[in-house]
């Protein structure tokens, strides 16, 4: 009998096999529609102090943008490593769906390693950069172009995989 | 009786929370009101993925109802709108995805997989010296054995002996047929005699109408058997006929109601008229109540829901199945 006969039956082991791998495993964070693509404009109040958070404030250097909000269990986990981060670029914080006051208490208890602090309460900011859940945060270009884009917490590998090489890359 | 109601008190309890949408949010326009809600059932909820954003309960689905209201009272078209919140989450924001060469190849993937495993089969099985043969070398052909007969035969027969293993496994041969009436008595949880009797009565009645059709009382009885039986249509033809014929009590006017809101499976404007009358005529009556508060509750106006099922309860006597039901009702609300 001929080799050839087995071969939709392979095929179908096969196509078989991926789909059951893939069965197990986390659904896939959402794609970025906005990697690549300037800013959007916007302007929040800053958590302390006078002033707004704007593509301005970022523009001229690189920058890293952290969405995140006092609510938000993955954010604890993340947090050390923004103090790290932050040594080798300006890290701004936006707290999304959150009470300053909470956010406040939240940054003395575990530390502010945010260059400044935007406030956005009613989701505007979150609708604009495209935010599906906290954390999310964005490498910005010196131009205030969005680099990359990381949903969900960044932890060590992260960084030094893939925002530490974009870094070095725009320099 | 009493298990048909409480058949249409179980099916309220879950219609509240069927919407996430809020009342606060509607737009004072209600040609662009109606068009942000038909856009809201097209948006996926990024944070539930599964949900459209009008069914959603997440910040951010409300927060995407409100971007798309601000758009449409901006100006907007529905595709501009659309298009505003695809350019910021991708295709994927869509509940419908639009046409692309990905959604393309996904969808006709498994169609070209099947028809590719099909030539692939008769390929393999061509008989040689049939119209291939020119394709294939005289000694090579030789070579070839005999068409695969045996082969297609013993893959029939096992996927017959397969599909009989999964049925030895999960079917369930010995299920008996279930004929109507057994199965009306179980629902309602009577007897089938009683079944029985009610239908007999029903048939006595509907000769006694036929004798004499301006009796109102009979048209009742008949719109309440037919109700006990299950048949709605009936019941509520029945008792719009009594209550034509003076049979007005809160009694029949409510059963009325609610076999015309079983028959349609809606809270029509009919039924709550007629709710609404019976309301008003006496502020206490338990039923009517329940669904004038359920109606106000699908249209999103909680507090208005709250107030009715609250003041209702408090007109029924302590301790009294009502009263409990209509506060448990009001307490399911979602707070203001």
């Amino acid at each position: 009998m001929n080799r050839n006969a087995w071969m939709p039956l392979f095929v179908f082991v096969i196509l078989l096999g991926i789909a059951g791998a893939r069965l197990g495993q986390p659904e896939p964070p959402l794609p970025s529609a906005l990697e690549g693509k300037p800013l959007p404009a916007f302007s929040l109040p800053l958590l302390a102090g006078e002033g707004r958070l704007t593509p301005d404030t970022l523009k001229g250097r690189p920058a890293i943008l952290n969405v995140f909000g006092s609510w938000c269990a993955a954010c604890v986990a993340e947090h050390p490593i923004w103090a790290e981060v932050g040594k080798r670029v300006d890290v701004y914080g936006v707290a999304w769906l959150d009470e300053p006051a909470k956010t406040r208490a939240w940054l003395a208890e575990r530390g502010n390693p945010y260059k400044a602090v935007g406030v956005d309460k009613d989701s505007r900011f979150a609708l604009d950069m495209g935010v599906a859940g906290a954390p999310e945060s964005y490498l910005i270009s010196p131009e205030g172009r969005i680099v990359a884009k990381v949903p969900g917490p960044v932890t060590e590998t992260v960084w030094k995989e893939t925002l530490l090489p974009a870094l070095e890359a725009m320099k | 009786m009493r298990r048909l109601l409480l058949a249409a008190v179980l099916g309220f309890l879950s219609l509240a929370p069927a919407f996430a949408f809020e009342p606060e949010e509607r737009l004072p326009d209600p040609v662009l009101e109606t068009r942000a809600r038909a856009l809201s059932k097209e948006l996926r909820c990024v944070v539930c993925r599964n949900q459209s954003i009008d069914e959603s309960d997440a910040e951010l689905a409300k927060a995407m109802r409100r971007l798309v209201r601000e758009r449409l009272s901006a100006g907007d078209s529905d595709a501009e709108a659309l298009a505003a919140l695809q350019a910021r989450y991708g295709d994927f924001i869509r509940l419908l995805p639009p046409l692309t060469v990905g959604t393309v190849l996904l969808w006709a993937a498994p169609v070209a997989l099947l028809l590719g495993g099909l030539a692939a089969w008769r390929g393999a099985f061509r008989r040689p010296g049939a119209a291939s043969a020119a394709e294939i070398p005289a000694e090579d052909a030789a070579a070839l054995p005999r068409p695969a007969a045996p082969v297609l035969l013993a893959a029939a027969a096992g996927a017959l002996l397969a599909a009989g293993a999964a049925y030895a496994a999960l079917g369930r041969p010995g299920l008996p047929d279930q004929p109507y009436r057994p199965r009306l008595a179980e629902r309602l949880g009577v007897s089938q005699s009683s079944i029985a009797e009610m239908e007999g009565m029903a048939e006595r009645l509907e000769t006694h109408i036929a004798k004499t059709p301006g009796d109102g009382r009979a048209w009742a009885m008949l719109g309440r058997a037919e109700r006990y039986l299950d048949r709605h249509a009936e019941a509520a033809a029945a008792l719009s006929r009594a209550a034509a014929l003076g049979e007005t009590g809160a009694d029949t006017l409510g059963d009325l109601a609610e076999s015309l809101i079983l028959r349609d499976n809606a809270l029509t404007p009919e039924a709550l008229r007629l709710f609404g009358a019976i309301r008003a005529a006496d502020p206490a009556d338990p039923r009517a109540a329940w669904f004038l508060g359920a109606a106000a509750a699908e249209a999103g106006d909680h507090p208005r829901a709250a107030a009715i099922w609250r003041d209702a309860a408090a007109r029924q006597p302590a301790g009294s199945a009502w009263r409990r039901r209509l506060e448990i009702q009001a307490s399911r609300l979602p707070a203001p």
